[in-house]
């Protein structure tokens, strides 16, 4: 998928979300219910790509949680039968807008960790539409469309445990609950989706008048 | 029309969607509230360490896995 491609689609998926008068929480939690802190959302999490790429919704009590954060998103990719890489967290506002992505160390997911340049070739995957969920839908698209943002997250966490390490063994800072955010990256998707779908635009007059 | 005109008016309406679906996916959401409040009152033997607990951040609070790390898969 071409980040206009992503761009496109995760318009589409805000027009639907219009429609059905949702959003990408509101979609994961059950408005009906309690919102309970540190529950996941939904149930039987999201899954696309063929089971390869998992998520879920959630959120915390302070400290753990952002300015104006209402939960986050935890996205994760499949390393193995058992074991799984988290790709990045993807903060949602109090009005159910994505706000920021971040990275955490180790122990806060449990995950299989692997260096930057691994995950982000997960993010080279195609990935079709096929049955999915909405929200699913929506994020597989936020992926595509923050590739290169994601990438500087993941290379700035790197950077972050290099640096811890001048001080202490690798294994010993990845389960130092002293370390919990690793990088973060803000997040103005208005803005991005119109620079993308702009830019687009001007390269499409180019070529008509030429 | 011009096709510059065309495209001018083509862009403006193009960011304009893009607001208008922003802007119309904006919901206030409902607050979080802790698993011991939202318990209280239930009458099953909902146990604050069952696996349907929030586990504490002391272990990991983002694992995928519900059994050993609360914010896991």
């Amino acid at each position: 998928m071409t980040q206009q491609q992503a761009a496109n689609e995760v318009l589409a998926c805000l027009q639907a979300m219009v429609k059905n008068n949702t959003n990408p929480v509101l979609d994961v939690i059950e408005p009906d219910k309690p919102f309970i802190e540190n529950r996941k959302y939904p149930e039987n999490k999201l899954t696309f790509n063929s089971s390869e790429w998992r998520a879920y919704y959630h959120s915390h009590g302070d400290p753990y949680r952002f300015e104006n954060e209402h939960g986050h998103f935890h996205i994760f990719h499949k390393f193995n039968d058992t074991q799984w890489t988290h790709v990045a967290g993807l903060s949602m506002d109090n009005q159910g807008q994505a706000q920021k992505w971040f990275t955490t160390n180790r122990w806060v997911t449990n995950e299989h960790l692997q260096p930057a340049a691994a995950i982000i070739q997960y993010l080279d995957q195609t990935c079709s539409n096929d049955g999915l969920l909405l929200v699913e839908r929506w994020l597989m698209a936020m992926l595509q469309l923050y590739q290169d943002d994601l990438s500087e997250l993941l290379e700035a966490r790197d950077r972050a445990l290099q640096k811890l390490t001048h001080d202490m063994l690798l294994a010993d800072v990845l389960d130092n609950h002293d370390y919990y955010l690793l990088s973060e990256v803000e997040i103005n998707l208005q803005s991005k989706l119109a620079g993308i779908l702009v830019k687009d635009s001007i390269a499409d007059l180019g070529q008509t008048i030429s | 029309m011009s096709i510059k005109n065309r495209w001018i008016m083509g862009s403006a309406i193009g960011l304009a969607a893009i607001a208008v679906a922003i802007d119309h996916t904006r919901h206030s959401l409902p607050e979080a509230e802790s698993y011991q409040s939202a318990i209280q009152g239930e009458e099953d033997s909902a146990s604050p360490c069952s696996l349907d607990s929030p586990c504490s951040l002391d272990s990991s609070p983002c694992s995928l896995d519900d059994s050993t790390s609360p914010c896991s898969l």
